[in-house]
Order: C-alpha cells, then sequence, then structure tokens
C-alpha cells in the first residue's frame, strides 16, 4: 500500500502535454489537469451488507472513484465505497480525503457531477455524444 | 428481422425507419450546431482517457471481474494495488497497451508476461524497501 501512494501521485500543477500541443483543446481546457469518474467493481460482501451495497443495475459492486491524467496515468483512487453511494458523494469524500485540486485548476468531469469549483462538467439538455452517433451513421450508410 | 426506430442504431438484424427523409436529417447531423455541443464534443474527446483506464485496467486483471471471496479490506486493497501495478507497468514497459491487450488475448503469452511483470514489480520493491531503510538510518 506504501508503494501504491508512491506510484499513484497526483500530477505536476502545470497543463498537460496533451491539452497544451492540441490546438483544439488548448483554448477550452487549457487549466485541466485529468479526468476522474467512477466506476463499480464486483464485490463479494457479507448478506448483511448486501442491500447497501447494490448498485442501480442489480449487481453488488464497491463503487470506485479514480481520477487519471491525459496520459493514462492512475493519479488518485479512492476504493471501498458501497455501491448504492453517488458518484458525487464518493467524490466529495475523496476531496476531503486528500484529492487536493490546486487553486484555479480543475478535472474534467461527466454530467453525473455537480459544476462546482475544481470539476467542469458538460452542458446539460445538449446533445453530447456526437462522435458515436457519427460512427454508428457510418456503419449503417456502408452497410 | 424486427422493426424498431431509431433509438436503436446499433443492433444488428433490425430494420431501421430510413434517416434520411425530411423529418430526421436534422438528427443525423454530425456536427455541433451551437457553441454549447462543440464544448461538449471538446470535452467527450478528453474525457473519453478515464472510460478506456478503467476498460484497460479490466481487461488487464480479469480479478477484478471475478468477484472474489475475500473480505472487504482486502478486496478494497486488491484494486489500490491494481492501479498502482498499472502506472508501473506503463512507466516500465516498452510494449504499448494495445499491443499488451492484443498479446493478452492468446493464453500462452500472458502467463508468461505476468510472470515477466511480476519479477519487475519485485524488482522495483525491494529497491524501493533498500531505498527506505537507507534513509532510516
Amino acid at each position: 500500500m506504501a508503494l501504491q501512494a508512491e506510484i499513484v501521485q497526483l500530477p505536476a500543477n502545470k497543463c498537460p502535454k496533451e491539452v497544451e500541443t492540441n490546438q483544439k483543446l488548448y483554448p477550452y481546457f487549457k487549466d485541466a489537469l485529468g479526468a476522474f469518474d467512477g466506476t463499480h467493481i464486483a464485490a463479494h460482501v457479507p448478506s448483511s451488507r448486501v442491500a447497501s451495497d447494490r448498485n442501480r443495475k442489480g449487481q453488488v459492486s464497491q463503487n470506485v472513484f479514480a481520477a487519471c491524467t491525459f496520459d493514462m496515468y492512475f493519479s488518485y483512487v479512492l476504493a471501498g465505497w458501497e455501491g448504492s453511494a453517488h458518484d458525487s458523494r464518493v467524490l466529495q469524500d475523496a476531496r476531503s480525503k486528500g484529492f487536493e485540486i490546486p487553486e484555479g485548476k480543475y478535472y474534467l468531469g461527466d454530467a453525473g457531477y455537480a459544476l462546482k469549483k475544481g470539476c467542469l462538467t458538460p452542458y446539460r439538455g445538449v446533445r453530447y455524444h456526437l462522435r458515436e452517433h457519427y460512427l454508428s451513421c457510418t456503419k449503417y450508410v456502408y452497410i | 428481422m424486427y422493426i424498431s426506430n431509431i433509438s436503436f442504431p446499433d443492433i444488428q438484424f433490425e430494420l431501421i425507419p430510413c434517416r434520411i427523409g425530411k423529418t430526421n436529417i436534422r438528427k443525423l447531423s454530425i456536427r455541433p450546431r451551437t457553441k454549447e455541443e462543440l464544448f461538449n464534443l471538446r470535452h467527450s474527446q478528453l474525457l473519453n482517457v478515464v472510460e478506456r483506464i478503467f476498460g484497460i485496467l479490466k481487461r488487464k486483471f480479469p480479478i477484478l471481474k471475478a468477484q472474489p471471496e475475500y473480505p472487504m479490506q482486502s478486496q478494497v486493497k486488491i484494486v489500490l494495488a491494481l492501479t498502482g501495478l498499472h502506472n508501473f507497468i506503463r512507466k516500465k514497459s516498452t510494449q504499448s497497451e494495445i499491443a499488451f491487450a492484443s498479446q493478452q488475448e492468446s493464453d500462452g503469452q500472458s502467463c508468461t508476461l505476468g510472470k515477466f511483470f511480476a519479477n519487475l514489480f519485485y524488482l522495483y520493491y525491494k529497491n524501493y524497501i533498500n531505498k527506505n531503510e537507507m534513509t532510516r538510518y
């Protein structure tokens, strides 16, 4: 565990190379340090805890919160929340437990998080998955 | 063949209504129309890194899908340790992630690769302990 803390470290407080060298991304995200999200990992729990560990899809799981940099390194991981916990609640807990976001910087989050200091979410009520839609369209057209 | 509507664009063996009709032509356009949509497009380009990293982690270490019968405390530690291992492999490995994933598919190779990384990790760990002991005295 000590080794994990040594390897998984928060990134340096500067603009990542992936954003800096990309002219399309730089104007929007020059203060972004990385991205975070939650995922569910199947868990085996005692029967007394099964109810609280069941997630919204019906499986027993633990909610794992992870932040990563744009070059695919984990920078912070918090595991062990029960599957029923909401992502934003896990984020709140992570920020109180050492996931520090420097002043003026932020991470990218998905629409499940609230737009707060240190977290940049997409616009609501506007189309989001344009690229995926594009892929499915081309598949359809070419077939 | 089943008939369905456009909300299931990907499923095979379905007859989807013609998209080139007048009513659906706006839905078909994939270019962002407003500045909010453009922002969302750029946002999704960057945010997908975190989705990819979860995919890689779960594919590389199938124990995360296996629901092992360990105490809860160990299950939490497994996740933390594997994320550390992921970072370590990424830092030290000369292979790209794609090559690693494709090699995992062929069963014979994955075992030796796993052993190789385990050895590397052990060496690094020993190094780390030595360093710590040196600083202690």
